[in-house]
């Protein structure tokens, strides 16, 4: 039982999330799906000189999903490849400080995880 | 035993789950039941009193629990009619009773071009063995369609293009693990009989086994798989009972000891059934505490547990009917289906009408519940589920009701 996943903060995001919508012009373009309820998310990235300068995302989830990702792509917007690529999941957690029980973890990582796959995604053809 | 002296509050104090959380509000049990403690007690006295190996032991103690793990044989075959005691082999779940029959009747049996029917709403575990059949061997798949109830809708194989006699399997689910629609397979057997072919019927009684009484004469079924977690025995241990023509011209999944009968350097040659097909060391607790399960279900009558659910089923369905923001899933109709309910609340997610109901420790099911291909015919992520069992009181659902109010004062907040 979680007390505070629900707190009044992860409420805000999940009804007024940051960063959400699609970029027409991105240079990453990734989805990723919670295999176990079939959650998805939707992350496009624009960089510029290695820098995610904009970051958007849609998604098709839970409270905690959404929230999550609103919190997560307003930390990682104007940072480095290099420094998102340093980013832990633990890191994710204490973003927001909340406790995240077993069943939720990959609710909440869905969108850390979507990132993390584009970015290895455009490194890849990249190189 | 009249129904009128099913006491619900007398059966929960059998279960010492519910003496530790009197608070809980357990709505998951076709995931698993909760266990009696005449059920904990026999796995109990198993390892106290009764521990040896089965089949092997000459001395008394291992006469003794071979005894006792062949009692539960017969009593699965008393309990769901079977004619031979050595029709039930004892599997370790559902899944690996269904993927017996696939790896090795159906393999053996079918040929390329051959067609095995499912149906939209199977688990997954009615579908995985044989979409790898499907790419080993070249067989075809057809799934039957569901109406907006969640009907099988079989007649449209007819239209469905297919050369029909070449359908030699209808593998099924009994009762929907999701839309807890009860499968006419009577009837669809006689709808193919009728069309002059008679497929090999498999039956998935997962979710049957334990709620209404399953007769495999009366179905006039070749294979029938079930778990016994689900019907309040241990976990670990399964059923799979087929016809014995069948089952003794049939495969074992795995070889090794007890399963044979000479072995040789050059050669060996299989053990008859069941033993063939229960190589190793079984769990013996398990089997036998499935034994403990039967007598307690016995005791109580599958016919009165079926009534008393039913009445259990038909108060939620009456409720859940009356919310308007409450999208129920299956049959309208309380004679159609068992207590299984998935529902979705427009703008929340299942996980969290889940989540929420914890809060309050109400447990109920939230995900695709091993059903990927009938939440794609449904248009659906993922659905909540609440199900119920013998234990399962009136104000357990009272409980939940207020829960689904507070989970939609969640939403209108927003
Ligand atoms: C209809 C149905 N079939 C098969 C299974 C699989 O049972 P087990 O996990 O015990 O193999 C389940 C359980 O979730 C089920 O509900």
């Amino acid at each position: 039982m979680q007390d505070n996943l629900y707190k009044e903060i992860i409420l805000e995001h999940w009804r007024y999330p940051l960063h959400f919508g699609i970029l027409s012009n991105k240079d990453i373009d990734v989805t990723e799906q919670n295999y176990s309820c079939g959650d998805t998310i939707h992350v496009t990235i624009k960089l510029q000189q290695k820098r995610l300068v904009q970051v958007l995302f849609t998604s098709e989830s839970c409270v905690i999903a959404k929230a999550y990702a609103s919190f997560f792509l307003d930390f990682i917007k104007g940072k480095t490849i290099q420094e998102v690529e340093k980013i832990s999941a633990k890191d994710v957690f204490n973003l927001v400080g909340a406790e995240v029980s077993t069943s939720r973890v990959k609710c909440a990582l869905l969108c850390y995880n979507a990132v993390c796959k584009g970015i290895r995604e455009y490194i890849i053809t990249k190189q | 035993m009249q129904t009128t002296l099913y006491n619900p509050e007398i059966i929960k104090k059998d279960f010492p789950l519910f003496k530790k959380y009197p608070d809980l509000v357990y709505l998951d049990s076709a995931a698993t039941s909760q266990k009696p403690v005449q059920v904990i007690r026999t796995v109990d006295e198993v390892y106290k009193k009764n521990n040896a190996n089965v089949h092997r032991g000459i001395y008394s103690l291992a006469e003794k629990t071979t005894e006792l793990y062949e009692q539960s044989r017969d009593s699965v075959a008393s309990f769901i009619h079977a004619r031979d005691r050595n029709e039930v082999i004892f599997t370790k779940n559902t899944n690996e009773s269904i993927q017996l029959v696939v790896s090795g009747w159906a393999k053996k049996n079918l040929h390329k071009g051959d067609i095995v029917v499912l149906s939209e709403m199977e688990h997954h575990a009615n579908v995985i063995p044989w979409l790898r059949l499907k790419e080993e061997i070249g067989i075809f798949l057809f799934f039957i369609p569901i109406d907006n109830d969640g009907r099988l809708l079989h007649r449209s194989i007819l239209t469905a293009k297919l050369n029909i006699k070449k359908i030699k399997v209808v593998s099924l689910t009994y009762v929907s693990n999701v839309l807890g629609v009860i499968n006419p397979i009577k009837k669809i057997k006689s709808f193919f009989s009728s069309h002059g072919i008679s497929p090999k019927i498999i039956i998935d009684a997962a979710q049957a086994v334990g709620h209404i009484p399953v007769d495999v004469v009366n179905l006039q079924c070749d294979f029938l798989a079930f778990s016994s977690h689900k019907m309040l025995g241990p976990s670990g241990v399964g059923v799979l009972w087929g016809k014995k023509e069948l089952l003794e011209t049939m495969d074992p999944l795995i070889g090794g000891s007890h399963s044979i009968q000479v072995v040789k350097k050059e050669s060996f040659t299989w053990a008859t059934i069941p033993d063939r097909f229960e190589p190793g060391t079984p769990n013996i607790e398990g089997v036998i505490g499935l034994n403990a399960a039967i007598s307690y279900l016995k005791k109580i009558g599958v016919e009165n547990i079926q009534q008393y659910e039913e009445r259990i089923a038909e108060y939620i369905l009456e409720k859940l009917n009356s919310l308007a923001y409450i999208k129920l899933l299956g049959p309208k109709n309380i004679q159609e289906r068992l207590g299984i309910f998935s529902f979705t609340i427009p703008g929340i997610h299942p996980h969290d009408i889940a989540q929420i109901l914890d809060e309050d420790n109400i447990c109920v099911r939230a995900g695709n519940h091993c059903a990927q291909i009938l939440m794609e015919t449904l248009q659906v992520h993922a659905t909540a589920r609440a199900s119920i069992s013998l234990y399962t009181t009136k104000e357990d659902i009272d409980r939940f009701l207020v829960g689904l109010e507070k989970v939609k004062n969640f939403i209108s907040k927003s």
